[in-house]
């Protein structure tokens, strides 16, 4: 991971296809090896998860490579704790990629 | 106690002591006065920030945004942890960057050595110094803990843009909003469009006292403005800021605010006051 990775949220999953991003959401179900979580703006997204995942908190951050607009592939992930102000971290999201000198490059920021 | 011993020295020519030795001695504390203030300031930053600092030669301080960064402290997720002897090495990663740190053990408190209670994947505070070394930079870390609240990530995101940002591009402006501070006078909405006008027009001094009530602000930039090493007497304050229409007694509550507040002091006498900030 030498590139930083852009913290997104779904509306920016499509213009991040290919790359590795982090999202922070609440785990909603787990079928095999797929979850469905709800991101920080309230969209859902398919996780597709690592063999070795064992997440068990209701808040998470997946790293991951954005496989389509609606998936994302796990390459890491961590518990955020079982309660989380989603509304906080999605304003600070967008905080983030309207000033990214600080968080990532520019050119990987994307203001909607 | 110098005089005599001046007047000695210079109209004897050989007195009995010797009055080269208090002098010497007496000097060489003020020569050493050019320390810097802010020498142990405490910056919040991301990693991508550290990597990206830079400084004017070696052992220089460290820089960020073009300004001295003597200490750093940022949130980071372990990635690797490497116990040695006398300290551990740690491989931090926060999403915008990725940086090696190494605390070091503490020889008085053996008990908490260099973070044993800190395993991979965890996310942790640390607190350290920028070093570089073979062109690698790493970061001397004096405390690394492991975070318990994960809302520290973000809200320490929030920390280091607001630093960032201030440094960059100055301090927050004051809105509209600033009139209703804890000042609600009936002249209140006058002397704001006063202020605005007065703080376009001078606007040089470089202390920003946006956050105050438009009153206390006025009676600042009044007493900074006029120069007087001795501050300036009530009735001048109430002269030049009565005409927006505070009476006297709001400004008196509004002097006893900015005293209480270490904004202003008394100097004269208790009718005098002067800016903290007047040099």
């Amino acid at each position: 991971m030498d590139r930083p990775t852009p913290r997104i949220n779904s509306k920016r999953m499509q213009y991040y296809v290919g790359q590795v991003v982090r999202m922070t959401g609440k785990m909603l179900r787990v079928n095999g090896d797929t979850a469905i979580i709800e991101s920080t703006d309230g969209g859902q997204v398919e996780v597709r998860l690592s063999r070795d995942s064992h997440l068990s908190d209701d808040f998470v951050e997946i790293i991951g490579n954005v496989e389509d607009p609606h998936t994302l592939k796990m390459l890491a992930g961590c518990d955020m704790g079982p309660d989380l102000d989603m509304q906080t971290w999605d304003t600070m999201i967008e905080m983030m990629h309207k000033f990214p000198h600080i968080f990532m490059d520019p050119e990987q920021a994307r203001l909607l | 106690m110098s005089s005599p011993f001046y007047g000695n020295a210079g109209g004897g020519g050989g007195g009995g002591f010797v009055p080269k030795s208090p002098y010497g001695s007496q000097e060489s504390p003020s020569g050493g006065g050019g320390r810097k203030t802010g020498m142990h300031s405490l910056r919040p930053v991301t990693i991508k920030q550290i990597m990206e600092s830079s400084q004017a030669f070696t052992e220089a301080e460290w820089q960020i945004d073009g300004h001295d960064v003597p200490s750093v402290t940022f949130v980071a997720q372990v990635r690797n942890k490497a116990q040695q002897a006398t300290n551990t090495a740690f491989s931090l990663e926060d999403g915008t960057g990725h940086i090696d740190a190494r605390l070091w053990a503490d020889s008085n408190d053996p008990d908490s050595a260099a973070g044993g209670e800190i395993e991979n994947d965890m996310w942790v505070r640390a607190q350290g110094t920028i070093k570089q070394f073979n062109g690698k930079k790493h970061v001397a870390a004096q405390r690394v803990r492991p975070l318990t609240d994960k809302l520290e990530v973000y809200y320490h995101y929030c920390e280091a843009l607001a630093v960032h940002l201030e440094l960059t591009k100055g301090p927050a402006k004051a809105n509209g909003t600033a009139a209703n501070g804890p000042a609600p006078t009936n002249g209140s909405a006058n002397v704001h469009s006063d202020y605005a006008m007065g703080g376009g027009g001078g606007g040089g001094g470089s202390n920003d006292y946006s956050h105050m009530p438009p009153l206390d602000r006025a009676i600042m930039q009044f007493i900074e403005s006029s120069g007087n090493s001795d501050g300036c007497h009530l009735t001048a304050i109430s002269r030049a800021v009565g005409r927006t229409g505070a009476t006297a007694e709001q400004i008196n509550v509004a002097l006893e605010r900015l005293s209480d507040d270490g904004h202003v002091y008394n100097t004269l006498d208790e009718n005098h006051f002067q800016s903290v900030n007047a040099s």
